[in-house]
């Protein structure tokens, strides 16, 4: 009866000590989200929708989903949903939806704007990023 | 008599467990403290460098520098910046910098103790500025932004280089 006690209490206490330091391991060298990656997320989706919106890559037409894939680091993803909407005298006459990229599951950052095409038309811009 | 040597015999299982769990604890606590401290180290570097990285990335693109005309005089360069407005790069100034020397360019964009090499080229596949030499280092930081340049849209790559293998 002591020696069942005394071994469980050793191996107990062993094993205790041991997930401690694992656990402490883990936590200390697991990376967090920090103010800085949001900054850089932003920053860096902000820089997209610029560069694709000098090369005109954001009407319903010529959007341009390699450009996009060609100008997103790899640790970020953006989506961007592109809409065109067009009126005569408040009467709907055309309206066109065109989404580019793609986004992993998880915590995404949102921006709007306005895209001026070449083609004369105005669109709405809607894009989520997040981190891969 | 039998009953004492069993009770030898469980207070020598006990000890050969114990001495066993505890050696396994002696060993797996130091390494893990190592390990865990390289990691503090190596995270505490990286988190610098991304900082040092960003706020470097950012002047340049977004800001003239200080004083604002430091291409009329280098020598009085304080802080690089190499846009005439936000994400317009000044070509100007991009000509300037090639004359800056590699110390002064470093000091100028607050990236010590790092060193750092910046490539510029237009998306259609232009070259237009590399500044410094891209090193073999244990640790590196990029950082891709894009900005205009005259009528092309170029893509700015900053790198830093932590410990030199």
């Amino acid at each position: 009866m002591r020696r069942g006690s005394f071994f469980t209490y050793d191996a107990l206490l062993s094993a205790f000590i041991i997930m401690l330091a694992v656990s402490a391991a883990l936590h200390l060298s697991s990376p967090r989200p920090s103010p800085l990656s949001d900054a850089r997320l932003i920053r860096g989706a902000y820089d997209i929708l610029y560069a694709l919106d000098r090369e005109d890559a954001l009407g319903c037409r010529t959007a341009d989903e390699g450009l996009l894939s060609r100008l997103t680091p790899d640790h970020l993803a953006i989506q961007i949903t592109i809409e065109g909407v067009a009126t005569v005298n408040g009467s709907l006459v055309s309206f066109c939806r065109h989404s580019i990229g793609d986004l992993p599951p998880g915590d995404a950052f949102s921006i709007r704007g306005m895209h001026q095409g070449m083609d004369g038309n105005l669109y709405g811009i809607r894009a989520r990023a997040g981190l891969r | 008599m039998a009953s004492h040597s069993i009770r030898g015999q469980m207070l020598s299982a006990d000890l050969v467990i114990s001495a066993s769990v505890f050696m396994m604890v002696f060993a797996t606590v130091p390494a893990t403290v190592s390990f865990s401290t390289m990691r503090l180290t190596q995270s505490s570097i990286q988190k610098d460098m991304s900082y040092s990285g960003y706020m470097a990335a950012e002047s340049i693109i977004m800001g003239a520098g200080y004083p604002g005309d430091w291409e009329s005089s280098p020598n009085d360069l304080q802080s690089i910046g190499l846009a005439s407005s936000p994400r317009a790069l000044d070509l100007g100034k991009l000509s300037a910098l090639s004359g800056i020397g590699y110390d002064d360019a470093r000091n100028a964009l607050f990236v010590s103790p790092y060193d750092f090499s910046l490539q510029i080229s237009a998306l259609s596949g232009e070259h237009i500025l590399s500044y410094g030499d891209a090193l073999d280092s244990t640790q590196i930081h990029t950082e891709t932004r894009y900005a205009g340049c005259g009528n092309e849209t170029c893509r700015l790559t900053l790198t830093l280089y932590g410990g030199q293998k």
